[in-house]
């Protein structure tokens, strides 16, 4: 699961050498910032939080199991770090929805413009707390509803109806920027 | 606008990771300062640390007796107030146990500039706080600021230990108590 380059990472920073604690750092941060930004959509707490990450990426990496890849460790250790944060800071409400509401737009006559990636980001930064939190465990870090709902201790069918209301405003906002020029 | 967008965020997924950059060495900066902890001694080894202390210090003590003597910073202090002098000479023990430790080693100082001149700064200040000693009024506030200095330098030896430990993997921090 390990590959060459991590398993050398790991032996080192776990001998305390600074030089590849650095490059295990260095390798992860960006990825984990930016997920963690996604998450709580505030640079500097994100910055904040990533930094917490590592603290715990170090503290227990000799009881990391390498049943996973390194990077999917971390990026667990990461979520699980945001969503702390977000309970803490009582940021994890969910609004309720309507669900007759939620009719996707019907795509098909609609030109097929593809929105870059950042703008992706940072539509996925401006959504409101829970539905985006839902949005970020589902679409991009692969969680279940189930698994959803028992991590925010709420129903399943609140999770998958957050996750429909997370992606109509992703793509209205996606949309009115697309075709706002 | 694509027709899944689901499947298109999905597929470019990686891209996300890398939205927003980071200034790498700038955080990984701050998070090695933020990390750089006073390392913890499990209580055997304060024990141990604390005994072999105890027993250089009893050694130096009782070598040194005589210089103890001639030391008139101390005597100058005793007159004053005991207690003051008794701590004194505990942080002129450590200092010197510091001292002798750190000489034992083939030491670059450009290695560590920031402690050395801080150690430097130290000196320099603790040579004027005696010098002042004969003429200054309030005398127990100057052998207040006295010990401040000597307690300043016992930490700074301390931290130059432990970059030695960090660096030469030496068990001898380990034998340094901090006050």
């Amino acid at each position: 699961m390990v590959s060459p380059e991590d398993q050398q990472l790991i032996s080192a920073s776990l001998k305390g050498d600074r030089v590849g604690q650095s490059r295990l750092y260095k390798k992860y941060a960006q990825a984990m910032f930016n997920t963690a930004i996604r998450m709580v959509s505030e640079r500097e707490i994100a910055k904040d939080l990533t930094q917490d990450v590592f603290v715990k990426v170090f503290q227990d990496l000799g009881r990391f199991r390498q049943e996973s890849t390194l990077g999917a460790w971390i990026k667990r250790i990461t979520v699980n770090t945001c969503l702390n944060h977000l309970k803490k800071a009582g940021r994890m409400q969910f609004q309720e929805v309507e669900v007759e509401k939620l009719k996707m737009h019907d795509m098909a006559d609609e030109e097929s413009k593809t929105p870059d990636m950042k703008i992706v980001h940072k539509a996925i930064k401006g959504l409101p707390n829970g539905c985006r939190t839902v949005l970020n465990l589902y679409l991009l870090e692969g969680y279940q509803h189930k698994e959803i709902a028992d991590i925010l201790s709420i129903k399943e069918s609140t999770s998958k109806t957050q996750y429909r209301r997370a992606k109509q405003l992703l793509q209205d906002q996606l949309k009115s920027q697309l075709y706002a020029t | 606008m694509p027709h899944d967008l689901e499947r298109y965020i999905r597929e470019h997924r990686g891209q996300l990771d890398h939205s927003e950059s980071l200034d790498l060495d700038a955080m990984w900066t701050y998070f090695e300062q933020r990390q750089r902890p006073v390392k913890r001694l499990n209580w055997w080894k304060w024990s141990i640390a604390a005994s072999v202390i105890l027993l250089i210090g009893a050694m130096w003590w009782i070598m040194s007796d005589s210089m103890h003597s001639k030391d008139s910073i101390h005597e100058q202090i005793a007159q004053i107030d005991t207690e003051m002098a008794d701590h004194h000479a505990s942080l002129v023990q450590l200092i010197g146990y510091q001292d002798s430790l750190i000489n034992s080693f083939d030491l670059d100082k450009s290695q560590y500039p920031e402690l050395f001149d801080e150690l430097q700064r130290q000196d320099s200040l603790q040579t004027e706080a005696i010098k002042e000693m004969a003429t200054y009024g309030e005398k127990k506030n100057l052998i207040r600021v006295l010990l401040k200095h000597y307690e300043r330098k016992a930490r700074i030896l301390e931290l130059i230990l432990y970059e030695i430990d960090k660096n030469q993997k030496d068990e001898i921090y380990d034998a340094t108590v901090q006050i």
